[in-house]
């Protein structure tokens, strides 16, 4: 990592640190809008990444996304960020809190933070986007297991792109994950070493280490392929802004791989992580659920595994079985 | 807890002239061997390839022009091995000497031993083995007893080793002894063994396969002049320690089944159904992260930094995608296995079903690397 991408995790990881705390956590999940925390996130510029004030935005942004992964951030934050991308210049506040939602012609949406986010992107399967505001009274609620506070809404729809933002936006949600992966890594990692058993720690036993090396193998692959897959945003000629209008085949088989990688270590390390807590872990008062329940949800939006890995298969096969290492052995 | 990391690594536009060179080189000697051979990869020992692949210039990649090497960086060298492996080119006979003998004797060994044994590895004509495993000392390594007692102005070792893959073919073993019993770890030496010297018997060892790859090598009253000694008496465990990351994290940790994958992407057509179509795409997804990861090691390695932690998790994740690659295979197309089958699937299929179960063990099985990443997140 950069010397400044390294300063914005650090800095990130200390303010996360200080602010999200298990209160401000459950009064999100109550409802009640952290806007103090987006003042301050908004302050130090976090939503204009992509507008200037970075050489390697999606880098910088990756960054950002992991962190608010590795705190549950209860704020859409990243969503606002990667809407900051899509957006065409002038219909973008960075002040304004955007959503990033699945969303198909016709239905109603499920819109999180009714009253506080007015507009969102949402995106359909065919991988459309669709700049929306939401009109007229809340609805019922529909919350996913982040329990992000989340209500049925009719939306008017504005201008759509033609541009596959679903990969950009599952791409969104594996940064989010390999974040709140590592997270519950250390969380695990601290319980076994502290949680006492037949009087000694129980990270002394060899099936809790040998669960542990699983669980950081396959954070470490979510991670390395989060990271590949923005790094090779960076380098794309192809602008997203306004609609990916050609598509760049290689940023799209490092997303779906990303999502893929990330989704898996979810499933596994969340698995992992509430085995070795025992049952403070499967308690409400304990704060690991925090990040389980985000990587649950997160992995199943914009495509899940197996959606991702159908795709990715069907073009490999496509081309033929002596044109796989071909796909496989890249320069970057 | 040990920081990970696994730093993007891109290859430089110069390794795209190499990645020619050598995809040449494979079309005109690889792609003619029958599909089971290829499955074999590396363990398969064919020194009339090997020497050919020296005189291309493939072979010492990264090692210095008066060693007889090409003086080209790691990536480069990574480039080669990969585009090996994949095409499943039968480099089993110089492997160990060009992964990893010549890098230890060029760090440990002396210049006079360098200037013996290293020309003729790069031109592949000279093959090394590692004598590490014997009857009583697998996982716990540091148990070595076949011993090397003074004698003379020389050594004299008795003992045996065991599992020795290539010895039949190799020219010279570099092997742990045991130098000194007062300490288990400290009284460990490596020496650089002629093979013809008098004394040593390899008897090859039948795998559950059919082949003979590894060997029994017995010692008796094998006498070592003084300078078979590889860097300081009684060092031996730190050297070899100092080996294993280059071991552990290349691209034979993850492409020992390559071939069947490409055999199944074959037998499963270019329009395969939706199962199908998800466990390639997965496949895929877990190589290119698996290459990326090793990638990220070997460029640390060649900054000098000793990445011995990321080096057990790509072998230790590289393995399970290697043996899952057979379960796969079995699980979409219902075939039996044959070895006599006209088909190339179910040929590669038996080979790699029978392969499958050494992945995660050589080279430091799985519940030692395990070990290895609990102790780096502090669990130990
Ligand atoms: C194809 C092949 C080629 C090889 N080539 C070479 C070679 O060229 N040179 C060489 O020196 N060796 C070679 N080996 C040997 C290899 O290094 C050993 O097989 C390996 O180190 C394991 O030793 P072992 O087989 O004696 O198993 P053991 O150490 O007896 O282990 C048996 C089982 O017990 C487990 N176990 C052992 N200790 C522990 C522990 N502390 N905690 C938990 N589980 C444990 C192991 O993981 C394994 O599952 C080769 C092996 C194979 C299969």
């Amino acid at each position: 990592m950069q010397d400044d991408a390294t300063i914005l995790n650090d800095t990130l990881d200390r303010l996360l640190s200080a602010r999200v705390t298990p209160g401000l956590l459950r009064a999100a999940e109550e409802g009640t809008w952290p806007g103090a925390l987006w003042q301050e996130l908004v302050g130090l510029g976090l939503t204009e990444i992509f507008r200037g004030m970075s050489d390697r935005p999606w880098r910088d942004a990756a960054v950002v996304m992991r962190m608010a992964g590795r705190h549950a951030l209860p704020l859409p934050l990243p969503e606002t960020i990667l809407a900051s991308a899509l957006l065409p210049e002038e219909e973008f506040d960075p002040l304004e809190p955007i959503a990033i939602i699945a969303w198909e012609e016709g239905e109603e949406a499920a819109w999180p933070w009714p009253d506080q986010v007015r507009r969102a992107i949402g995106i359909s399967r065919d991988g459309t986007a669709h700049w929306l505001a939401r009109e007229g009274e809340i609805g019922a609620p529909a919350r996913s297991l982040t329990r992000e506070p989340r209500h049925a809404a009719r939306v008017k729809r504005g201008f759509s792109s033609g541009a596959d933002a679903r990969l950009l936006a599952a791409l969104m949600r594996a940064a989010q994950m390999a974040g709140a992966i590592e997270r519950v890594l250390a969380l695990t990692v601290e319980h076994a070493r502290t949680r006492v058993q037949f009087g000694k720690a129980i990270s002394a036993f060899q099936a809790v280490q040998h669960q542990l090396a699983v669980l950081a193998g396959n954070a470490a692959a979510a991670a390395a392929s989060v990271d590949a897959a923005f790094a090779r945003q960076d380098r794309s000629e192809m602008p997203v802004r306004g609609g990916m209008a050609v598509r760049d085949t290689m940023a799209e088989r490092d997303m779906m791989v990303a999502k893929i990688h990330a989704g898996e270590a979810a499933g596994l390390g969340a698995a992992i992580a509430h085995q070795l807590h025992g049952a403070i872990g499967f308690t409400d008062e304990h704060t690991l659920h925090f990040y389980t329940r985000r990587l649950w949800s997160w992995r199943a939006q914009f495509g899940n595994e197996s959606e991702w890995a159908r795709e990715l298969g069907r073009t490999i096969c496509a081309a033929g079985a002596d044109s796989l290492w071909l796909a496989i052995a890249t320069r970057d | 807890m040990q920081a990970l990391s696994f730093e993007p690594c891109e290859l430089g536009p110069e390794t795209d002239v190499l990645r020619a060179r050598i995809r040449a080189f494979i079309a005109e000697h690889v792609e003619g061997l029958p599909p089971e051979l290829r499955a074999q990869s590396w363990s398969a020992a064919d020194p009339e390839f090997s020497a050919k692949l020296g005189a291309a210039g493939f072979i010492g990649m990264t090692w210095p022009r008066h060693y007889g090497g090409h003086a080209m960086s790691a990536l480069e060298r990574y480039v080669v091995l990969e585009e090996l492996l994949a095409a499943g080119a039968p480099v089993g006979a110089h492997w160990i000497a060009d992964r990893q003998s010549g890098p230890l004797l060029m760090r440990f060994g002396t210049r006079a031993q360098c200037e013996r044994v290293l020309p003729p590895i790069t031109r592949g004509e000279l093959f090394c083995c590692i004598g590490m495993s014997e009857p009583d000392t697998g996982s716990d390594l540091a148990g070595v007893s076949a011993r090397a007692v003074r004698s003379g102005d020389g050594w004299c070792v008795n003992g045996t080793k065991l599992w020795t893959s290539g010895a039949q073919v190799s020219h010279y073993m570099i092997a742990l002894l045991r130098t000194s019993t007062e300490s288990k770890h400290g009284g460990l030496t490596q020496f650089l063994i002629d093979m013809k010297t008098p004394g040593i018997t390899v008897r090859p060892i039948r795998d559950l396969s059919g082949a003979a790859h590894f060997n029994e090598v017995v010692f008796e009253d094998v006498w070592l002049p003084a300078d078979a000694i590889i860097g300081k008496e009684g060092e031996g465990w730190n050297q070899v320690t100092a080996e294993l990351a280059y071991e552990r994290s290349g691209p034979e940790r993850f492409l020992s089944s390559f071939r069947l994958l490409v055999e199944l992407v074959r037998v499963l057509g270019q329009n395969p159904d939706a199962r199908a179509a998800v466990a390639i795409g997965r496949l895929a997804a877990h190589l290119i992260t698996l290459r990326r990861m090793s990638l990220a090691v070997a460029a640390k390695l060649a900054l000098g930094e000793d990445p011995a932690l990321e080096a057990a998790i790509v072998k230790d994740l590289g393995a399970v995608f290697e043996q899952e690659i057979p379960e796969i295979a079995a699980a979409l197309v219902p075939v039996e296995p044959s070895l006599d089958h006209p088909r190339a699937f179910e040929r590669v299929l038996a080979q790699v079903i029978m392969i499958a179960p050494s992945f995660s063990l050589r080279g430091g099985t799985r519940e030692i690397l395990r070990g290895i990443i609990a102790r780096g997140l502090g669990l130990r």
